[in-house]
């Protein structure tokens, strides 16, 4: 049975509760902990194997072009695809695994999303693949390039293409959208890591602030450091020497 | 429960008066064993405070009703309703599962009067919520993190409760309600809470206290009895020091 994060959450609160069992440990706040630790160990692991495990398919996002602007990322007449989750941003995009699309020429309508994979670009090097016929963009070698949120798509202008087919390496769920009684999608094996880190924030969290010292108005200074006489300042007539006139 | 009978027979022991009919129930038990159950409900209530008594030792005055929320999330407590008076509130309970086995019926009139359900029991409930002050209602509503907000509606989230306001206006006639966030509208709210303890009238009642407690009542009711007795007497400072000391093992 996969392991759920309620668990992992209750865990933390019980294990916390035994040094700190007046404080309040919400939920949400340790949920919050777990998700932000479990996201950089998480994308750790899936940047060392080459696994499946964790590849997210959406397989029919549309395909469309910028008619009104909201925003300098939005490039008007050029085909794009919003990305539909939140990628891990690791070199060269390798948070979007592939990007495919099926090709109507062809109608084995089996084997879809390995009929056109698009190559990944960047805006600076678009210029480069255009003067080599074997690399410039068109229907049978397209590129993407990412901006933002927004994937473009070269290669298809001229060709009906409604969707595509995108594989992703996404972050957890936001803690306001995570269902904690779902298998918790996070490697087995690093449990025991992301539970000491989770442990760790918490115990770091907690010393902000301190609460032992809350200001009461009273001097933490021993009583033989605390002045009895006026002091008086070097520039007081007083401590002027004669000469200084 | 305590009976009244036993408090009057160890108070009359203390007081050497056994078989005297110098002391009377109505002129000087009566009203001295009234005090002291009231004195002892200002005690506990300052220890509740401190979070330093369990209501498990008030267990006879501890109840449990169904009520169903407005339309506003809020719900009214009416003694008139519920046949008898709040103390103070334990426990707010949401998401609450009922014997019978219904869903909440459809609230009368226009959804601003919150329903008291005498035929429903208290089964089940799958959260509790939290009292807030005043101060961290109004600043927790956008915080996820905090009790009470209104922001997470997933599993994570987490209600929290405001105590007793009177929100009346010429439109609005309900007064003295709770307010439970996130929402409840419409929905069975399970409330928790301490009844006030009944006065006594006759010898033949009970009170509403654990036997546990018995000496204690018994030394306080004698303490102001001994009152009348007029000032520095040997009963008044005997038993104010066994009351002071009985005070300080139970909530100390």
């Amino acid at each position: 049975m996969a392991r759920i994060l309620r668990d992992v959450i209750n865990d933390i609160q019980s294990l916390l509760k035994q040094n700190f069992d007046d404080q309040e440990f919400t939920d949400v706040q340790v949920g919050y902990w777990i998700i932000t630790i479990a996201d950089r160990l998480r994308s750790q692991h899936i940047s060392k194997r080459r696994s499946g495990a964790f590849l997210a398919v959406y397989a029919n996002i549309p395909v469309s072009k910028f008619t009104t602007i909201e925003n300098p990322n939005q490039i008007p007449n050029r085909k794009y695809i919003e990305l539909p989750a939140c990628i891990y941003d690791y070199d060269l995009d390798a948070g979007i695994r592939y990007i495919s699309y099926w090709d109507n020429t062809d109608k084995c309508g089996s084997e879809y999303f390995r009929k056109r994979k698009f190559n990944r670009t960047s805006p600076d090097e678009i210029e480069l693949w255009e003067y080599n016929p074997y690399t410039k963009p068109s229907p049978e070698n397209p590129y993407f390039y990412r901006v933002d949120n927004y994937v473009y798509l070269l290669g298809i202008e001229c060709v009906n293409v409604d969707a595509v087919e995108i594989g992703l390496m996404q972050i957890l769920p936001d803690v306001r959208d995570i269902d904690i009684d779902e298998p918790f999608d996070f490697p087995a094996e690093l449990l025991h890591v992301l539970r000491m880190q989770v442990l760790n924030l918490a115990r770091f969290g907690l010393q902000v602030p301190d609460m032992g010292k809350v200001n009461t108005g009273d001097s933490n200074d021993p009583a033989s450091d605390i002045p009895t006489t006026k002091i008086v300042s070097v520039n007081d007539p007083v401590n002027r020497t004669e000469s200084e006139g | 429960m305590i009976q009244t009978q036993t408090i009057v027979d160890r108070t009359l022991s203390l007081l050497d008066a056994e078989g005297s009919d110098r002391y009377l129930f109505d002129q000087d038990f009566k009203p001295a064993i009234n005090s002291a159950v009231e004195w002892l409900v200002a005690v506990f209530n300052s220890a509740f405070a401190q979070n330093k008594l369990s209501e498990e030792d008030l267990r006879e005055l501890v109840k449990v009703k169904i009520f169903q929320a407005n339309n506003f999330s809020r719900v009214k407590f009416d003694p008139a309703d519920v046949g008898e008076s709040l103390w103070t509130v334990l426990s707010i309970n949401t998401e609450v599962t009922v014997f019978p086995d219904n869903d909440p019926p459809p609230l009368p009139g226009d959804g601003t009067e919150s329903v008291y359900h005498p035929g429903y029991t208290y089964v089940d409930s799958k959260e509790s919520a939290k009292r807030l002050s005043i101060q961290e209602w109004d600043e927790n509503s956008d915080n996820i993190f905090m009790a009470g907000n209104n922001v997470m509606t997933t599993k994570l989230k987490k209600y929290a409760y405001l105590n007793f306001s009177d929100y009346s206006s010429t439109s609005y006639g309900e007064t003295g309600e709770i307010e439970i966030r996130p929402d409840v509208s419409a929905q069975f709210v399970g409330i928790r809470y301490l009844k006030y303890p009944n006065e006594v009238t006759v010898v033949t009642d009970t009170i509403e206290f654990p036997e546990s407690i018995t000496d204690l009542l018994v030394q306080k009711t004698a303490n102001y009895i001994s009152f009348k007795q007029g000032d520095g007497t040997n009963l008044y400072s005997v038993t104010d020091n066994d009351v002071q000391r009985l005070i300080t093992f139970m909530v100390a």
